[in-house]
């Protein structure tokens, strides 16, 4: 015990304090976004005004405007398309200016100039598809309605999704399903579906020779790529933003984008490489992820299970305890922390950021509430399972309530206590990798942005690790176990 | 001594214990005899606290057993269960040593306690650094003794302490118990359903039956005047048989 709780505390006190100018550059979770917030991050560290701390994989676009106000993040890629539709949700907004003064009037939020290109919807048909329905324009869908369509949730949804779209053009889409994007291309490659909604700097349309129809009516409205930051950033890093005008402000055109994004789709460049290229800071040619970015990583999914750990265990070892006193207590510490495992994990980070914001605490939170249930219910049932000969012959020694607990009870309980921690730690390191999602870092960035290239060996390189970790912690536990669980009773 | 007055006690209507009296003398070793379901388990865990009698009372030198506080009862009285009782993940000498501990004992003299007390039972000191499912089942009750008897107390309960044990285990452990109980001058009462362990260990012995008293006296007494006819079906059923083993 006394081991484990120093080594969080080194864990815990490893973290710097130093006092140094901090930019906290977000992004969302696809490849044009991480790409857009890397060049933004490296701009502004080679200005060395600031430090750059990158909150990249934040998961939609409410999460990281909410982010951006809240003040977790200083600055990130935003369409002005998405911010007037998912975020003000008002489509009368008519142009760029108009949405400007509102973010500024409304959020004290500055919103650049486009870094020049319009990211906006197009809606495309696989090759085989293009041949057969010969259409061109998105009018001429109207003949054609019980194509196989397949949508994300959130062009569903949003006003100016496919709801707008159909009314637009004076059609219905007889069998419309919701997917996830990069799954969705897989299905139009395979033929499964006909037709699809893509973003019209998307690498894939190249990759997958996507056949683009053509906005007739002028129903898409423009998504001009711009960053988004407080008002005040241009006070608190003139340099850095001195150097954005300079090198990105309507310095990328729509091919470039379909270009960078598909050096890292297509190529195997990392983010990092690929914005290094576009600055002329690196010639193409592919590296691959290094060791120590793995490391580091590895270090973050580490504190993450362990800061959790040490929480579940001095919360979950009172609770089973408390349990054992009676029936009803037991019933509802062992329901309450069963429920809370039912709670998808995803979901449960989404439910945690409005109260602890984006990054680690959130996920310290949801780890920590994960771990409980192992722990709670192997005190439970290692305390209750004590025979009560025992029990009667520790009330025999004249023993208080608490000396029995402590000289008794815990040390006979303390095999199936033990379980229950290494049980908890093993399901942490599984849960911490989803923790990227809303940037808390840890080895789930590397299978997210995987998962966003649907790059295997991204994956992988996240996955192997986080692999290894489990079974590390399973050795480390089983040499914590002799130490902690008495002689006469371990095996 | 120890004084039980009107005491019952019934388990889901069932009565168990039926108004008994009983008084126990200062030193003497009682043996508590009966049948399985006679009640005398009952009657040792009520005078060891451990159950509360429906109605009477049982007082330890005049005062009420269920008003003293547990650690007090337990200083002046050790209780002794068949099995032991013994913490798995103690060793020996730290299970002996356990209720001096946390009454914080001088450490010295509980030590020097030790050692006489392994002697006394007749306990290898290399066995103390042992665990209980390391030690052989008289080593046991030899260990769960030396905790019995580390605080010194006035009083020492045992509930069929040796009827777990083999026979020859049994017949060495019936004859240190009573020279160690009359050598350290102990009250001490004890329940068994044997008739020889009551002879050998018993000076004086209480028949039970259906929770009521049959006869107090000695075994003498008990073999040659039978108060009653269910001494002498009881004396009867055991002691052929002990002899056709």
């Amino acid at each position: 015990m006394k081991f484990l709780i120093s080594s969080l505390i080194i864990i815990l006190c490893s973290s710097s304090f130093a006092q140094e100018k901090v930019v906290k550059v977000g992004s969302k979770v696809f490849t044009e976004g991480y790409i857009l917030a890397e060049l933004v991050s490296q701009i502004i560290e080679d200005t060395g005004e600031a430090r750059v701390e990158r909150k990249f994989g934040l998961g939609g676009s409410g999460i990281i405007f909410n982010a951006l106000k809240e003040d977790e993040i200083d600055i990130y890629p935003a369409y002005t398309g998405t911010i007037r539709e998912a975020i003000l949700n008002d489509t009368l907004i008519v142009d760029e200016n108009e949405l400007r003064k509102i973010l500024l009037k409304k959020y004290d939020m500055l919103m650049s100039s486009s870094l020049g290109f319009n990211n906006t919807y197009a809606l495309a048909l696989n090759e085989a598809g293009a041949k057969k329905y010969k259409i061109k324009n998105l009018s001429d869908l109207k003949e054609f309605s019980d194509l196989k369509t397949v949508f994300t949730h959130e062009f569903i949804r949003r006003g100016d999704g496919l709801k707008a779209l159909e009314r637009h053009y004076g059609f219905t889409f007889k069998h419309p399903t919701a997917m996830e994007h990069a799954l969705a291309f897989e299905a139009l490659k395979n033929g499964k579906v006909d037709l699809m909604e893509v973003y019209s700097t998307d690498a894939k349309i190249k990759r997958y020779n996507l056949f683009l129809l053509d906005d007739d009516k002028n129903f898409f409205s423009q998504y001009l790529a711009t960053l988004l930051s407080k008002k005040n950033f241009p006070e608190r890093f003139p340099k850095s933003w001195a150097a954005l005008e300079e090198k990105l402000f309507g310095k990328i055109n729509e091919k470039m984008m379909i270009e960078l994004n598909s050096l890292v789709e297509l190529q195997g460049y990392s983010f990092h490489q690929a914005a290094a290229v576009f600055l002329g800071k690196e010639s193409l040619q592919n590296q691959g992820i290094p060791l120590k970015k793995i490391l580091r990583l590895t270090g973050e999914h580490i504190k993450l299970v362990f800061v959790a750990l040490f929480f579940s265990i001095l919360f979950g070892v009172p609770l089973g305890i408390l349990a054992t006193k009676s029936r009803l207590l037991a019933q509802f510490s062992l329901i309450g922390t069963g429920l809370l495992q039912t709670i998808p994990s995803l979901a449960l980070l989404c439910f945690l950021i409005p109260v602890f914001g984006i990054g680690t605490q959130p996920a310290y939170m949801a780890l920590f509430l994960y771990g409980l249930l192992p722990i709670v219910r192997n005190t439970y049932t290692g305390i209750s399972q004590i025979d009560p000969a025992l029990d009667e012959s520790a009330d025999l020694m004249g023993l208080t309530k608490r000396e029995k607990l402590r000289l008794i009870q815990l040390p006979l309980a303390s095999v199936n206590i033990m379980a229950g921690i290494k049980t908890s730690a093993i399901i942490n390191v599984g849960t911490a990798t989803l923790a990227a999602f809303i940037g808390a870092g840890g080895l789930g960035s590397l299978i997210v942005t995987g998962l966003s290239l649907n790059n295997n060996s991204i994956i992988l390189t996240g996955a192997i690790p986080a692999a290894l970790l489990a079974s590390f912690l399973h050795i480390l536990f089983e040499g914590i176990d002799r130490v902690i669980i008495p002689k006469g009773i371990n095996r | 001594m120890i004084d039980i007055k009107g005491v019952s006690k019934s388990f889901d209507g069932q009565a168990v214990i039926n108004h008994f009296d009983l008084t126990i003398e200062r030193g003497e070793i009682h043996v508590l005899l009966g049948a399985s379901g006679s009640g005398k388990t009952t009657l040792l865990r009520m005078i060891g606290g451990l159950t509360e009698p429906d109605t009477g009372e049982i007082s330890l030198q005049g005062s009420n057993i269920n008003l003293l506080e547990a650690r007090e009862r337990t200083t002046h009285m050790a209780y002794i269960t068949q099995e032991g009782g013994l913490f798995p993940h103690l060793c020996a000498e730290d299970n002996i040593l356990l209720p001096a501990k946390v009454r914080g004992l001088d450490k010295l003299q509980i030590q020097k306690k030790l050692s006489k007390l392994a002697m006394m039972v007749d306990l290898d000191l290399s066995f103390l650094e042992k665990f209980p499912h390391e030690l052989s089942g008289g080593q046991r009750q030899r260990v769960s003794l030396m905790r019995g008897l580390i605080l010194d107390p006035e009083i020492v309960l045992l509930d069929e302490p040796l009827s777990a044990l083999d026979p020859i285990v049994r017949a060495s452990l019936q004859r240190e118990l009573r020279s160690i109980f009359k050598e350290l001058d102990k009250t001490v009462v004890m329940v068994t359903h044997d008739i020889q362990e009551a002879a050998f260990l018993g000076d004086r012995i209480t028949l039970l039956n259906e929770g009521r008293v049959v006869q107090t006296s000695s075994f003498k007494e008990l073999y040659h005047n039978p108060l009653d006819p269910f001494v002498h079906e009881f004396l009867r059923a055991q002691i052929p048989m002990e002899i056709s083993l």
